[in-house]
């Protein structure tokens, strides 16, 4: 007693200072190999992931523009935007001001022969010419310093993804809606950070739009997560007290008794504090969604302090009553146990916390209903009669023929349907663990579309030891890619390298530029007969020699331009070594690309499709859950058989079980709702709470009076489940959701199962 | 007296009536002869004054235009070169070199606003040339100018004035004055032998 006020009292210290989380990248293995740390990274830090997806629309182009504009200037003013783009400039000032500056070390063009006598020749004859086309007024400016093109020529080689430019910004394809990027300073997961830029761009975007009409669509990894954490601390929260509120008035309607209730309510709120503390302790925080699991815990774990209550019979004291179900009981709160213990196991971080949280909660609350419950409730024997509308369906349980015959031909009809409708029976898809509403997914798919906005897809991943070798591998590439790109198996590719040449080429593109003397003798002879001024291209010569003889480019020059931003999500560390990715565009024919590029033998370098290396990680995991929950389900059967003595007992019970969760797993995917691993986390609740009612339909009653109240128990313990379980069938959290409906649908059918194949209902 | 009186006020009264509408007059005909020509093809001399030549650069071949707005420029001399404005985009092309680029017309509202005023006057659409456009026209139908001063701030700072000479709905020349000081005159002639 004094041991559990002890313990209650910590957990509820830890428990009220835990963080919650709910950034949905927390749920991903903690073991990775390479390529998946490669994902989480992307997910996690990517500069995709700090993205904010803006539109504007519901007024007219001019006004659209006009707020884009406005929306753009202010946010660039802001210091939490690293980067904003509304179309105005395919590359900003700062990107044309680094281009112009480093030209002569950036671009491919640079070789010995560009800069001889004959090679300016033919740079000049193209500038004439240049000069003379309708773009001839807006190059005339910069034909003295950079008379060869390299700065444009360079801006030009670069990808030009974008959505179109209307009034000189972007717009969607059908003008309704004016689109921005702006990229947040802080990460990804800083969620105060992104909460706080969010906040920065609906008030920018208020005193941008004024009176206009107007209306924001934001989206974007940052937007999703700020946006979920809110909802699934109102969910958790709000369906944890509409789990609670509907199991009370259960409670109280069965007893007639207020203390009976809050007794009945002591060990699952001290398992539940009990659990989160630990979860806390052991994960450093606990995330929403566990928090949110932790609501149909109520509905399984009052039924221990039910079964203890409703056995309690006219003239028993309640230690009397205790030592005659707790075999039972024990039996009930082990295999529970064992289903979370197989979570515990699983190296997906989720699922673990799920499994340690769903443990700690049902030990703490069998042992407080054990050994604390008997010393301080009363015993207060239920009147049957009362709530005999309650046993009505007792009737039906009579009749165990039909009933197995139902449930074998229940099993029958979803495998048939399941294997004439060969759907999609699993959803390996990453977003669907993503806590979003389906609404907002859709949303975001459409701006990103729109804003042609890069998915992910296939990517050459380079690895190197140092940054250097990276940069050096990614060049060696870029020959075989172009002919990748000639053969028309991809439409184009990115390289860090071209953002960020390696000191090796960046030193032999300078051995490449004349000295003064020598270039100042190549442009005069270039220039001869041609309608040039005389000397205008002492510019020219200046920066020539600056970049034979200035500094190499580094990293540090790029702060503060688009092209920074690109770098970054190009060439990164990552455990130790570097990484440097290489998106590919236009992906016709995946198989033949991988063909051709295994062929290349390319050191250090790995084709991935990103999509596909998800879903496959997530199948991986949900294999390992599977096996996990084969093995949970083996320890259940041992267990069992040691508890009630027997092979053949162990299998009576833990049959009718197995089938409920196997005919509720058919059921839903013919609801249109393929399985994830949320749903595998339901089943085995649902296997945990049916074994509860299987071992004591299975018990031998002493006399009729208790197996009316066995039954009594089972159908309001069944009750309180489908409380919370309806309760969190209605969050609009897609992951909650799964759990509820799962649930929902496995409980009733394990209890009808139990009655149908149990040896008591006879 | 009287009479005499009456009759100076109604020659002022015919004039000053008749003036503006005589103006008018003759922007809205030369546009409804402009707006009724289906296909053009001309030759071109053009002479561009460039504050980085020393001497102008002069070009001279073949314009085109094919009513809907499509409008190409093909470059004979000195250099072969084809221009190709359609739609928002705009091609040039350079068969010597085999190479040829594509431009987004509206990604730079000052191309855009230009190709507009090319496009409206050749199809005489007078409404979408004074969106972008403030216009001054002068003379008759038979020998008129007709001057463009962009509305737009971010094209005013490429392009001071456009301005064509006509006859009829034949152009026979277009002069641009551009914000730097580099001129453009392009004299045109009907296409033949």
């Amino acid at each position: 007693m004094l041991v559990w006020l002890a313990l209650l009292a910590a957990s509820v210290l830890v428990a009220s200072r835990a963080r919650i989380t709910s950034d949905f990248t927390a749920f991903l293995p903690a073991r990775l190999d390479a390529d998946q740390a490669l994902l989480v990274h992307q997910l996690r830090e990517g500069v995709a992931a700090r993205m904010i997806l803006i539109g504007i629309s519901g007024a007219e182009p001019g006004a659209l523009a006009g707020a884009s504009r406005a929306l753009a200037q202010r946010l660039s003013a802001s210091a939490q935007f690293a980067y904003v783009n509304n179309g105005e400039a395919r590359f900003g000032a700062a990107d044309r001001a680094f281009v112009e500056r480093w030209r002569y070390l950036l671009s491919p063009a640079v070789a010995p022969p560009r800069f001889s006598a004959a090679g300016l020749r033919d740079a000049l004859q193209r500038a004439l010419e240049a000069l003379g086309s309708p773009l001839g007024s807006a190059l005339a400016g910069s034909i003295a310093a950079d008379p060869t093109g390299e700065a444009r020529r360079y801006l030009e080689s670069l990808p030009a993804a974008g959505p179109d430019t209307r009034r000189g910004v972007w717009f969607s394809p059908d003008g309704r809606r004016t689109l921005l990027v702006a990229e947040t300073r802080a990460a990804a997961s800083d969620l105060d950070a992104q909460a706080q830029a969010v906040n920065t761009v609906r008030s920018a975007f208020a005193a941008a739009a004024g009176a206009s009409v107007a209306s924001l669509t934001l989206s974007g990894p940052g937007v999703f997560a700020v946006e979920s954490r809110a909802l699934i601390r109102a969910d958790a929260s709000s369906l944890s007290l509409i789990a609670g509120a509907g199991v009370l008035a259960l409670l109280l309607f069965v007893y007639g008794s207020a203390a009976l209730t809050l007794a009945c309510f002591l060990p699952i709120a001290s398992g539940i504090v009990a659990g989160v503390a630990l979860v806390a302790l052991a994960f450093g925080s606990i995330h929403g969604i566990s928090l949110g699991f932790a609501a149909i815990l109520f509905g399984e774990a009052v039924d221990y302090p039910s079964y203890l209550f409703l056995h309690n019979q006219p003239g028993d004291a309640l230690r009397t009553t205790l030592a005659r179900v707790w075999p039972t009981l024990r039996l009930a709160v082990l295999t529970t146990v064992l289903g979370g213990l197989s979570m515990l196991l699983s190296s997906f971080v989720g699922l673990a916390q799920l499994g340690l949280l769903l443990m700690s909660a049902i030990l703490v609350a069998g042992l407080v209903t054990r050994y604390v419950l008997p010393e301080i409730a009363p015993a207060r024997p239920v009147a049957l009669a009362r709530l005999a509308p309650l046993l009505g369906w007792s009737a039906l349980a009579r009749h165990q023929g039909p009933l197995r015959a139902l449930a074998w031909s229940a099993l029958a009809l979803v495998l048939a349907a399941g294997a004439l409708r060969p759907g999609k029976l699993w959803d390996d898809d990453l977003g669907k663990l993503n806590p979003i509403p389906d609404v907002e997914r859709r949303a975001d798919q459409q701006l990103r579309a729109e804003l042609k906005a890069p998915d992910v897809g296939a990517v050459i991943v380079l690895r190197a030891p140092g940054r250097e070798q990276a940069l050096e591998r990614s060049e060696a590439l870029e020959p075989a890619l172009r002919g990748l790109m000639n053969d028309g198996l991809i439409a184009g590719y990115e390289a860090a390298s071209d953002i960020l040449p390696s000191e090796a080429l960046q030193r032999e593109r300078r051995a490449a530029l004349p000295e003064a003397q020598a270039l100042r003798r190549a442009i005069a002879q270039a220039a001869k007969g041609l309608p040039f001024r005389p000397g205008p291209f002492a510019p020219f010569l200046r920066d020539v020699q600056r970049a034979r003889s200035g500094p190499l480019l580094e990293p540090a020059d790029l702060r503060g331009t688009g092209l920074a931003l690109k770098l970054h999500a190009l060439l990164f560390p990552l455990r130790g070594e570097w990484v440097a990715l290489m998106p590919l565009r236009g992906v016709a024919d995946l198989a033949a690309l991988s063909a051709r590029f295994e062929a290349l033998h390319a050191p250090g370098a790995k084709l991935l499709d990103l999509r596909r290396e998800t879903g496959r990680m997530i199948a991986r995991y949900r294999g390992q859950t599977l096996k996990l929950t084969a093995l949970g389900v083996a320890a259940m059967f041992g267990l069992l058989a040691w508890g009630l003595g027997g092979a053949r007992e162990a299998a009576r019970v833990l049959m009718p079980v197995l089938l409920a969760a196997v005919v509720a797993a058919g059921m839903l995917p013919l609801f249109g709702s393929p399985l994830t691993l949320f749903h595998l986390v339901a089943l085995l609740f649902v296997v945990g709470t049916g074994l509860n009612y299987s071992l004591f339909f299975n018990r031998v009653p002493r006399d009729p009076d208790e197996r009316r109240r066995t039954l009594l128990s089972l159908t309001v313990c069944c009750l309180a489940v489908l409380c919370s379980a309806g309760a969190l069938a209605l969050s609009a959290t897609p992951v909650l959701r799964a759990i509820g409906v799962t649930v929902l649908a496995g409980t009733p059918l394990a209890l009808v199962f139990s009655a149908a194949f149990g040896r008591d209902a006879g | 007296m009287s009479s005499l009186y009456r009759a100076l006020a109604a020659a002022l009264l015919a004039l000053a009536c008749g003036a503006a509408p005589a103006q008018e007059d003759g922007l809205a005909q030369v546009m409804r002869l402009l707006s009724a020509v289906q296909a053009s093809t001309v030759r071109f001399s053009e002479t561009k004054r460039m504050a980085a030549l020393s001497e102008p650069l002069a070009l001279s071949g073949k314009l085109s235009y094919l009513r809907g707005g499509r409008i190409e420029k093909d470059v004979a001399t000195p250099y072969r070169e084809r221009i190709v404005i359609d739609g928002d985009s705009m091609r040039i092309e350079s068969p010597a070199r085999g190479e040829s680029r594509s431009y987004s017309l509206r990604a730079s509202p000052a191309a855009w606003a230009f190709a507009e005023g090319l496009r409206a006057t050749l199809g005489g659409d007078l409404a979408a040339l004074e969106r972008y456009y403030r216009t001054s026209f002068s003379g008759g139908v038979e020998d008129w100018t007709l001057e463009l001063a962009p509305r737009d701030d971010e094209m005013a700072r490429y392009v001071r004035s456009i301005e064509f000479h006509g006859r009829r709905a034949d152009i026979v020349q277009i002069s641009v004055k551009e914000a730097g000081g580099n001129t453009t005159v392009m004299a045109l002639r009907p296409d033949g032998p």
